[in-house]
C-alpha cells in the first residue's frame, strides 16, 4: 500500500515535468518573442534584451536552463514587470488567493454537504425544492455574474460589505461566496443524489432490517458511502476554485495570483505564464494526490486497485 | 345462470382479457419518458427558443451589432419621462443629457447642451422651449486608481492628470470621468486640453479643489453659454466666461449638492425636478419602456438586444462546434482505446491521464495565448499558403476548446466500449468476420449512444460557460464582435450605474445553462431509468 | 397437533400497494396465513408475484411510495405490528424478526468491517459490552461456517466471497435469537454449489435451534428441501396453500400444476416434456378483475375472468383458490371438487 502512494507521488512529479515541458515549447511557438510590441523596438535593443534574458541561446539550452531553474524552484524573471521574478509574484499573490480559496473550501464542505443530506432526507418537500432551486441556479450562473451581483446588491445597494479589497473581515464575504457558488451548489446536488442513491442500497435495508436506529442508519451507514463521490469531486473542485479565482480577483480587485496570471496573459508576459501554469498545475496535482489519499482512507475497497 | 359462468373460454378470449402494454422501441420509450418529465420539456423548449433567438433574431432587428449612436449611449430599457409641451416629452439621462422622446418611449433626438455653469449648477440647452432641471445630487466617488504626484482629482466628477507644462500653460489629460459627472459626453476619458489658452472646443477652467491635499490639484470645470447669459453670470460672479457656438435660446438646469448623511431614505443619488416655463413639473409624467432600444444601449450607443442576439450566435456556435469536435475526437479515441485494449489502451489512457491531471481551463488559456499569435504558413512552388492563422477569432476559441475537452468524452466512450465489447452480439459479429471498423461503428458506438448524448448535452452549457469565462478574462472574440461573456465583461465597469447592461447577457447565459442542464438531466433519466434520481 | 404449537405470526388480508406517478401498483392483494413455531413456510412464485413485498411488509420495510393498506393486519407474537411506529418496530427488527436478503454482494455495507457491522447489531439488542459482543460475533461466524472467525471478522465485505457474505449475513440475522427468520431468496444470487451449502446451513439452524422461518423463493427445489408448509403466490394473490406434501403430491391449482410441469425432474423414468406456462405475469398496475392467472390458465372459465376465486378447502391443511373446485364447475381430470369456500 505504501508503494502505491510512492508510485502515485512519482507519477505526480513526472506529470509536472511534462506539463512544464509542454508549456515551455508552446510559448516558444509564438512568433517574435516576448519583446515584440506594437511599437517597433530597435534591433540593438532587442538583441540586448534577448542577451540579458539568455533568449539568444539555442532552444534546447534554454529548455535545460528552464528545467534546471524549475528543479531549484526558480521560475525566472518577469519580462514585463521590471525587477520582479515569477517567484516574487507568486509569493505576493498566493497568500491572498489561498485565503479566499481556503475560506471557500470550508464554506463548500460545511454548507454544501449538510444541505445536500437534508435535501435528500426531505425529498420532494418544500425544503428540498428550495435547495434544488438554489443549487441549480448556482451551477448555471457563471461566477462573474454571482460576483457582480454581490457587488451590485450587497456592496452597492445595501452597502453591507465593501466592493473591493480585503481590508476588513466583512470584505472576505463577497469573494468567498462568489468563489464557492458553483462548487457549493454542485456539492449540494451531488451529496443529495448520492445520498438518495445510497439510501436505496441493499445494505441500508439490511441495517434497517437489523433494527439499527434511523439516526445511525443515516449518520453511519448511509453517510460514509454517500460521501465517497463527494470526495472524488473535491479534486476537480480545486480546479474550479483555482480558475474561478481569476475572475473573482478581477471583479473584486483583489491583489491575488489569479489577477497576476490574467494580467500576464493580456501582457503576454511569457515567463510569468509558464511559471504560473506550472505552479497551478503542481498545486492542483498535489491537492488531487492528497484527496486520493483521503479517499483511500474512507473506502477500504480502494487499496486493492493499486 | 350460474352454470354459464363455468363455461370454458377460448384462447383468443383469454388473450383479449390480458392487459398488455404496447411495446415500444428503445428510442420511442426514451421519448415517452422524456415527454413525461416536465422540467426536461421546459429545457427542450428553452433550447429551441435560444437557438431561434440567435439564428432568426437578428433578422428582425433594425440595428447591426456594430451600429453606434453616441448620443443614445447608456440608455436603460425603462426610463422616466417629463411632459413639457403637447406631445413633447423629455428624458434626462444619468449623464445629464436631455433626450426628446414620444409618450411611448421612442427616442427622437438629443437636445444639445450648450452651456454648463458649475458654480451656480445651471445647465443650458438649445431648443425652442425652455427647460429647467433641478437635481439634488450626491456625488460620492472614491478613486481606486493610484495617482501620481501630479494628479489632480475631484472626488465628485473625475480625475485629471497634469501632463506637462508649456509656455502657454498647463496641459491636462482626463483619465477618469465619474458616470454622474455633468461632463459626461462633453469630456471623454483621454481628452487633453490646454488649461489656460482655452483653445479647445469646450472652454475649460481648472479651479482649486478644496478637498485636495495636493497643491497642484484643481477641479475641472467647463462653461458654455450664450452671450446674454454669460454677461449675466459675469456680472454676478466676477468670473470671465466664453462663448462657444451659436446658441439660440438658453435653458437652464440647476443643481444642489447634498450630503450623503442628509439624504432621505429611499432617495436615489440624483433627485430631479423639471421646470418648464416657470411651472415646476416635480412629478415625472410616466415611466415608459424604451421602444427604440428594447433592452437599452451600451456605452457606445449600441442596441443591447441586437448584441445579445449576435452574442447568442457566437456563444452557441462556439459551444456547438466545440462539442462536435469533442464528439468526433472523443469517440474515435475512446472507441479505439476501448476496443483495442491491452498496451494500446494503456498508452492512450496514460495520455488522457496526463491531460486530465491539470485543470482544463488552464490548457485552454494557454492555447488561446499561443494560438492568437501563431501563423503557420508555407511557401510552396513560389506560392504562399497560410495553413493556420490564429488571432482572437471564433476559430481560435473553437480550436482551443475542441482540442482539450475531448478527454472526458474519450474516457466515457472507452468505458462504454469496454463493457459492450464482451457482449455476445459483438462476439457473433466477430465470428462471422465483420471488420473492426464496422464492429465499432455499427455495433459498439450506437449502443453506447445514450450516455454519449447525455454527455454532449451537458458539454454544450459547459462550453458556453468556458467561452464566457475566456471572454471575461479578455481572451474572447475581438471587438466589435461580442459573445455573451464579452458583453458581460464590457458591462462590468458601469455596473453600479447601468446594471441592465450586465443583466441581459448574464440572463442569457443563465437561461441557456438552465435549459441545457434540464434537458440533459431529463435525457439521462429517460435513457437510463435506473439512474433516475428519486 | 398444530393446536399445541404456539402461533407466532398471523397475517390477515395483507394488501400492499405502491403509489407511483404512473398509478397504483397493487403488489399484494389480500394474503392471509398463520405461522406456528418451528414451521418453515415457503412462499413460492415468479418475479412480481408479490412474495418479496409480502415479506418486506412483515418487516415493515416497505419504502415510499409503498403503503400497507388499511384493513391489513400482521399479528406477531400477539402484537399487531402494523400499528407500531417506526421506532417501536426497530426494536423488533433484528431482535424478534430477522431477515436475510437475496443479494449478499450488496447487502453488507462496503465501508465497514464485518466485525463493526455484527457488533453493532448485537449491541443494539443486548446489554453486552464491546468485548462480549465481539466474542459472540466470532461464535456466530464459527457457527455459520466461516473458517477462521478470529481473523476474518476484521475483514471488509469485499474480501469475502458471495457465499461467505451470505453466511455473515445469516450470522448477523440470528445473532439475537430471533423468533422468526425471513429469508428472501437467500440462494438466488449464489453459485449452485454455494446454494447447496447455504441451504444446508439453514437446514442445520432450523434443526438445531428449531427456528421458525419464512423462506421466499421461486425455486421449488429449495422449498422441497426446507419447508414444512408452502404458499403459492401469483399476481399478488395466494393461489394455493398447504403442507409441502400437499403442494408437491396433490396440487389442486392449475398454476401450481403448471409450475411442477415446467421444472425438470432429475432421475425421473417417464420422459415427460417440460411444459412452459404460456403468457406472462399480469400487469400489477391494472390487474385482471378475476383470477390473476386466468389469462394463462388452460382451464379458464368465464367466471375466472370476472371474479377472483375464493379459497376452497381441499383438506384440513390445504386450500386452493380455483373456480374448478366449485360445485357448478365442469369436471376436469386431476381436479377434485371441495365444498366450503372460506
Amino acid at each position: 500500500m505504501r508503494s502505491y502512494y510512492v508510485k502515485r507521488f512519482f507519477s505526480a512529479i513526472f506529470t509536472i515535468l511534462i506539463i512544464a515541458t509542454i508549456t515551455f515549447f508552446l510559448m516558444r511557438m509564438i512568433p517574435g518573442g516576448p519583446f515584440t510590441r506594437e511599437r517597433q523596438v530597435p534591433d540593438e535593443i532587442l538583441a540586448a534584451l534577448n542577451a540579458r534574458y539568455n533568449l539568444d541561446d539555442p532552444l534546447f539550452i534554454q529548455y535545460l536552463n528552464y528545467m534546471k531553474g524549475l528543479v531549484t524552484f526558480d521560475l525566472g524573471p518577469s519580462f514585463r514587470i521590471l525587477g520582479y521574478s515569477v517567484n516574487d509574484l507568486i509569493r505576493e499573490g498566493f497568500p491572498t488567493s489561498a485565503k479566499i480559496g481556503i475560506l471557500a473550501t470550508i464554506l463548500i464542505v460545511s454548507v454544501g454537504i449538510p444541505v445536500g443530506i437534508i435535501s435528500a432526507l426531505k425529498q420532494n418537500s418544500p425544503i428540498d425544492y428550495f435547495v434544488m432551486f438554489m443549487a441549480t441556479l448556482g451551477v448555471t450562473l457563471p461566477s462573474f455574474v454571482i460576483a457582480t451581483f454581490i457587488i451590485y446588491f450587497f456592496a452597492g445597494q445595501l452597502g453591507w460589505i465593501p466592493s473591493n479589497g480585503l481590508n476588513s473581515p466583512l470584505a472576505y464575504i463577497g469573494p468567498t461566496i462568489a468563489l464557492s457558488g458553483y462548487s457549493l451548489s454542485f456539492v449540494a446536488r451531488l451529496t443529495r443524489s448520492s445520498m438518495l442513491e445510497v439510501l436505496r442500497q441493499d445494505y441500508v435495508r439490511t441495517a434497517r432490517a437489523n433494527g439499527i436506529s434511523e439516526f445511525k442508519v443515516i449518520g453511519k451507514h448511509a453517510l460514509k458511502n454517500a460521501l465517497i463521490p463527494v470526495i472524488t469531486y473535491i479534486g476537480p473542485m480545486i480546479a474550479a476554485i483555482l480558475t474561478g479565482s481569476f475572475v473573482i480577483e478581477k471583479v473584486f480587485a483583489l491583489p491575488g495570483m489569479g489577477g497576476y496570471f490574467v494580467e500576464s496573459v493580456t501582457n503576454r508576459d511569457y515567463t510569468v505564464i509558464i511559471g504560473m501554469t506550472v505552479f497551478y498545475a503542481a498545486f492542483y496535482i498535489i491537492m488531487v494526490f492528497l484527496v486520493d489519499i483521503a479517499y483511500s482512507m474512507i473506502d477500504p475497497r480502494i487499496k486493492l486497485s493499486s | 345462470m350460474a352454470n354459464k359462468d363455468f363455461e370454458f373460454i377460448s384462447r383468443e378470449e383469454k388473450l383479449d382479457s390480458e392487459q398488455t402494454r404496447r411495446s415500444l422501441t428503445y428510442w420511442q420509450d426514451v421519448w415517452r419518458r422524456l415527454k413525461k418529465n416536465r422540467l426536461a420539456m421546459i429545457g427542450l423548449i428553452g433550447v429551441i427558443i435560444i437557438v431561434l433567438f440567435g439564428i432568426l433574431g437578428p433578422i428582425f432587428t433594425p440595428y447591426k451589432y456594430s451600429d453606434q449612436v453616441l448620443d443614445f449611449s447608456n440608455l436603460p430599457p425603462r426610463f422616466d419621462i417629463y411632459n413639457i409641451a403637447d406631445d413633447e416629452y423629455i428624458f434626462l439621462t444619468k449623464e445629464y443629457r436631455v433626450l426628446e422622446t414620444t409618450s411611448k418611449g421612442e427616442l427622437i433626438s438629443r437636445i444639445d447642451n450648450i452651456h454648463k455653469d458649475q458654480v451656480n449648477k445651471i445647465y443650458y440647452f438649445a431648443k425652442e422651449y425652455e427647460v429647467t432641471l433641478e437635481a439634488n445630487t450626491v456625488g460620492n466617488y472614491t478613486p481606486t486608481e493610484t495617482l501620481g504626484a501630479n494628479a489632480v482629482y475631484s472626488t465628485k466628477w473625475g480625475i485629471a492628470l497634469e501632463d506637462s507644462t508649456n509656455a502657454a500653460g498647463v496641459i491636462a489629460q482626463i483619465v477618469y470621468i465619474h458616470p454622474n459627472s455633468p461632463f459626461q459626453g462633453v469630456l471623454m476619458e483621454g481628452d487633453s486640453f490646454d488649461i489656460q489658452s482655452n483653445q479647445n472646443l469646450t472652454e475649460i477652467m481648472l479651479l482649486a479643489d478644496p478637498n485636495s491635499t495636493s497643491s497642484a490639484s484643481t477641479l475641472i470645470e467647463g462653461r458654455m453659454g450664450s452671450q446674454a447669459v454669460i454677461d449675466a453670470l459675469e456680472a454676478n460672479n466676477g468670473v470671465e466666461y466664453f462663448v462657444v457656438g451659436d446658441p439660440q435660446i438658453e435653458v437652464n438646469f440647476s443643481y444642489k449638492l447634498m450630503d450623503p448623511e442628509d439624504r432621505p431614505a429611499g432617495y436615489e443619488d440624483v433627485l430631479i425636478t423639471v421646470t418648464y416655463e416657470g411651472k415646476e413639473l416635480t412629478e415625472k409624467s410616466d415611466t415608459v419602456s424604451n421602444s427604440t432600444y428594447l433592452w437599452g444601449t451600451d456605452s457606445l450607443g449600441r442596441d443591447i438586444l441586437t448584441r445579445v442576439m449576435y452574442g447568442a450566435r457566437i456563444s452557441l456556435a462556439v459551444a456547438f462546434v466545440a462539442t462536435i469536435v469533442n464528439f468526433i475526437i472523443g469517440i474515435t479515441y475512446g472507441s479505439i482505446s476501448g476496443y483495442k485494449g491491452g498496451g494500446v489502451d494503456n498508452f492512450m489512457m496514460r495520455v488522457v491521464d496526463i491531460i486530465n491531471s491539470i485543470p482544463l481551463t488552464l490548457y485552454v488559456i494557454l492555447l488561446m495565448v499561443v494560438l492568437r499569435d501563431v501563423v503557420i504558413d508555407v511557401t510552396l512552388f513560389g506560392r504562399y499558403f497560410v495553413i493556420f492563422k490564429g488571432g482572437s477569432g471564433l476559430g481560435t476559441i473553437i480550436f482551443a476548446l475542441g482540442s482539450v475537452y475531448w478527454v472526458g468524452m474519450a474516457r466515457l466512450v472507452r468505458g462504454q466500449i469496454l463493457g459492450l465489447k464482451e457482449q455476445e452480439y459483438v462476439l457473433a459479429a466477430r465470428t462471422i468476420g465483420v471488420s473492426t471498423t464496422k464492429i465499432i461503428t455499427r455495433h459498439l458506438v450506437p449502443n453506447a449512444m445514450g450516455p454519449i448524448i447525455v454527455s454532449m448535452t451537458m458539454m454544450i452549457p459547459s462550453a458556453v460557460f468556458t467561452e464566457a469565462f475566456l471572454s471575461f478574462i479578455g481572451l474572447g472574440v475581438s471587438a466589435p464582435q461580442a459573445s455573451w461573456g464579452t458583453l458581460a465583461n464590457d458591462a462590468l465597469s458601469g455596473l453600479t450605474t447601468y446594471p441592465y447592461q450586465l443583466f441581459f447577457p448574464a440572463a442569457a447565459i443563465a437561461v441557456t445553462m438552465l435549459a441545457f442542464n434540464f434537458l440533459g438531466d431529463g435525457l439521462r433519466d429517460a435513457l437510463d431509468p435506473r439512474l433516475r434520481k428519486g | 397437533m398444530a393446536e399445541q404449537k404456539k402461533k407466532i405470526l398471523e397475517v390477515k388480508n395483507l394488501q400492499t400497494s405502491f403509489y407511483t406517478h404512473l398509478g397504483e401498483v397493487q403488489a399484494v392483494r389480500g394474503v392471509s396465513y398463520d405461522l406456528f413455531e418451528g414451521e418453515v413456510l415457503g412462499i413460492v412464485g415468479e418475479s412480481g408475484s408479490g412474495k418479496s413485498v409480502s415479506a418486506l411488509s412483515i418487516m415493515r420495510l416497505i419504502e415510499e411510495p409503498g403503503v400497507i393498506k388499511e384493513g391489513s393486519s400482521i399479528i406477531f407474537d400477539g402484537v399487531d405490528i402494523t400499528e407500531l411506529d417506526n421506532k417501536e418496530m426497530s426494536e423488533y427488527r433484528g431482535n424478534d424478526i430477522a431477515m436475510i436478503f437475496q443479494d449478499p454482494m450488496t447487502s453488507l455495507n462496503p465501508v465497514y468491517s464485518i466485525k463493526n457491522q455484527m457488533v453493532e447489531v448485537i449491541r443494539r439488542h443486548t446489554d453486552m459490552n464491546p468485548e462480549e459482543a465481539l466474542k459472540r460475533a466470532k461464535e456466530l461466524l464459527g457457527m455459520v461456517g466461516i473458517p477462521d472467525p478470529e481473523q476474518q471478522i476484521h475483514d471488509y465485505p469485499h474480501q469475502f466471497s458471495g457465499g461467505m457474505r451470505q453466511r455473515a449475513l445469516i450470522a448477523t440475522a440470528i445473532s439475537c435469537n430471533p423468533k422468526l427468520l425471513i429469508a428472501d431468496e437467500p440462494t438466488t444470487a449464489l453459485d449452485v454449489t454455494i446454494q447447496a451449502q447455504i441451504i444446508e446451513l439453514l437446514k442445520k439452524l432450523q434443526e438445531e435451534i428449531g427456528m421458525t422461518i419464512i423462506l421466499i423463493t421461486h425455486d421449488l427445489g429449495v422449498i422441497a428441501e426446507l419447508s414444512t408448509h408452502v404458499i403459492v403466490m401469483y399476481g399478488g394473490m395466494m393461489m394455493e396453500k398447504g403442507t409441502v406434501e400437499d403442494i408437491f403430491y396433490n396440487p389442486q391449482h392449475p398454476y401450481t400444476k403448471g409450475l411442477h410441469k415446467s421444472i425438470p425432474k432429475v432421475g425421473e423414468k417417464n420422459k415427460e416434456r417440460l411444459v412452459p406456462i404460456e403468457g406472462s405475469p399480469p400487469d400489477l398496475m391494472a390487474p385482471p378483475a378475476g383470477c390473476p392467472f386466468s389469462p394463462r390458465c388452460p382451464h379458464a372459465m368465464k367466471i375466472c375472468l370476472e371474479k377472483p376465486a375464493p379459497l376452497f378447502e381441499v383438506s384440513e391443511s390445504q386450500v386452493s383458490a380455483c373456480w374448478l373446485q366449485d360445485d357448478d364447475a365442469p369436471d376436469v381430470a386431476g381436479y377434485k371438487k371441495y365444498k366450503g369456500a372460506k
